[in-house]
């Protein structure tokens, strides 16, 4: 490699004592995204000046210390979350020529923390997929096996992190669309708690399930990027006003007595025998260091994936409605009169998987269809968060695989689309309880693909998500792809 | 009721939507929404009691903010997006509505 840590404690730590600069660590950023990516399809926009001309900056500072938490650290941003100045296209034709005029809320906390923006990364178009072969822009691959997927809807951000293009990326998380690529690709992924993180300039597809989150290498990294985007944003009024804790700290190692509840139920079917396994062994891992692992049921947990998709398919088909060609975005050419142009404008810039979802939230939705599958749906979302809600009183975290299986080959699912959503099989139900949820890396398959472990948590106790996947993580390292495909192991 | 798997209502659904399929999308979504909607059946077929709502999604506390005039996009910024506009004038230029 290029002598840069991969880590962005380890990155800080070099900007700090001046064993680096923040113009060495960019470079080494850029000249890895330049090397990797025109392979891996995970980075979109990319402003080398701009990049270099805030690094620049940072170094100039007489004092380091007062750059922020996250100095010096290269960071990229999933392309649905608004940047000033650089193109944000949520992987769409509809917005292929979008610039944003204001930077979202977590990009401007990022940057406020020392952090720099090195770009945008792929994903599937509008944050809907589980694949990231559902761009306008190309498919993004998996760094561990350039045939597979990436995991979606963040694979952009998943296969830049683990390819070590960047120790740190911003994703979103609508059903699991953090929390699964991290798994796929080997990387830490969080989806905050409903709330913890404003959503301002984030591109909105389900504005009930809509998160975001960090993905990283290490837990640690999680937690302080975590810190620095959280907390009340006047600018979005679904924040909680919840104080934001020094997650870092706590980090000890320390589970002795934290009770996990394991639904070994949901276990039985649809899930590869490596996975079902390694989140075995994982819990085995972890009650030797003192945990208490006990077997749980989880209500309604068959119905999450259907439920999941009536109601964010209806939140969807109401938020896309904004992309009619006339303020912004893809117009069509020619269009005479204004329902012909609102009609062609659509149907050229949403690609098909957009198209199918947003037929199936306007249907859920329409005249007398309305109370068979959105009311229901939305009865039905009450007993299943009642149900999360219910086991986290029993124990302290709910301990799940994060993906039924590793990482698949791209084009396996791309045509069926219910194939496609049961991906999301083990992720939904956080999702729709509004609860926090950690994937981390737990073992790779005979084949050497990464395997994901979920930590699901109760609402705004992050901290004990943190505490137990740092405790895991010290036991088990975090591993990272080499160039031939076999595991390499970090220090934790 | 639940739509029966083969009457998914494709072209009623996309003018609502507003989308111009081809026939050979229409054919596909009918297809593929049908597959969809007996997958989602297990909710429409599940009986369920207590509200309709989802508490989880609802925040704490809902902030409010001073009523207060701050700085805004100018309307040259909120304009440089738009596929037509009149910058003179400060308007989106759109087809003609009214003959």
């Amino acid at each position: 490699m290029d002598g840069i840590p991969e880590t962005a404690a380890a990155l800080r730590a070099a900007f700090l004592d001046g064993a680096a600069t923040a113009t060495a660590i960019c470079g080494a950023a850029l000249a890895r995204i330049a090397a990797q990516n025109p392979e891996l399809g995970a980075m979109l926009a990319v402003d080398e000046a701009a990049v270099l001309r805030r690094a620049a900056a940072l170094d100039r500072l007489e004092d380091r210390r007062l750059a922020g938490p996250l100095a010096g650290v290269p960071v990229a941003v999933k392309d649905n979350l608004c940047t000033a100045g650089l193109t944000t296209t949520a992987g769409s034709r509809a917005l292929a020529d979008f610039v944003p005029p204001y930077s979202a809320t977590a990009v401007e906390r990022l940057e406020h923390a020392g952090a720099i923006i090195v770009g945008k990364t792929n994903c599937d178009e509008f944050a809907m997929g589980s694949s990231s072969e559902h761009s306008a822009f190309g498919p993004v691959r998996n760094p561990w096996d350039h045939t597979r997927v990436p995991g979606g809807s963040s694979g952009g951000s998943a296969s830049a992190v683990a390819a070590g293009l960047v120790p740190v990326a911003l994703g979103s998380d609508t059903g699991g669309s953090v929390r699964q690529p991290a798994a796929l690709c080997g990387c830490v992924g969080v989806r905050p708690t409903y709330g913890r993180v404003s959503r301002h300039g984030l591109v909105a597809f389900a504005s009930s399930l809509d998160q975001i989150g960090p993905l990283t290498m290490t837990v640690r990294d999680a937690a302080a990027v975590l810190r620095a985007i959280a907390g009340q944003d006047a600018l979005d009024a679904t924040t909680a006003a919840a104080a934001v804790p020094d997650w870092e700290a706590g980090l000890d190692g320390d589970v002795r007595g934290c009770r996990i509840g394991f639904p070994a139920h949901l276990l039985e079917r649809g899930v590869d025998a490596e996975v079902a396994g390694a989140v075995k062994s994982a819990m085995a891992v972890l009650a030797s260091r003192g945990a208490v692992v006990r077997e749980i049921k989880l209500a309604h947990a068959d119905l999450a994936v259907p439920v999941y998709y009536l109601v964010a398919t209806a939140e969807a088909s109401s938020n896309l409605a904004r992309y009619d060609g006339v303020r912004y975005g893809h117009r069509q050419a020619g269009a005479d009169g204004l329902r012909e142009m609102y009609e062609g404008s659509r149907s050229e810039g949403f690609g098909a998987e957009v198209k199918r979802r947003i037929i199936l939230g306007t249907f859920v939705l329409s005249a007398g269809y309305y109370d068979a599958y959105y009311v229901k749906a939305q009865q039905a979302r009450a007993q299943i968060a009642a149900g999360y809600l219910s086991a986290l009183a029993e124990v302290d975290l709910i301990a799940l695989p994060t993906s039924p299986t590793a990482a698949f080959p791209l084009g396996e699912r791309v045509r069926d689309p219910v194939a496609m959503y049961l991906s999301d099989v083990f992720t939904v139900g956080a999702s729709l309880a509004g609860v926090p949820a950690l994937s981390i890396p737990c073992g790779v398959t005979d084949g050497g693909l990464p395997l994901g472990l979920q930590l699901i948590g109760r609402r705004f106790d992050e901290a004990t998500v943190f505490r137990a996947a740092d405790a895991y993580e010290r036991d088990t390292g975090f591993c990272l792809p080499t160039s031939s495909g076999a595991r390499r192991r970090g220090g934790a | 009721m639940p739509a029966e798997r083969e009457d998914f209502p494709i072209a009623r659904v996309a003018t609502l939507a507003r989308l111009r399929l081809s026939p050979a999308e229409q054919a596909l979504y009918q297809a593929q929404l049908a597959q969809i909607l007996a997958f989602v059946g297990q909710v429409t077929a599940a009986s369920f009691d207590g509200p309709a709502c989802a508490r989880a999604a609802e925040p704490d506390s809902v902030i409010e903010r001073p009523d207060a005039v701050r700085p805004s996009l100018t309307a040259d910024a909120a304009l440089a997006n738009a596929p037509d506009a009149s910058g003179a004038m400060g308007l989106v230029r759109v087809p003609k509505v009214i003959g």
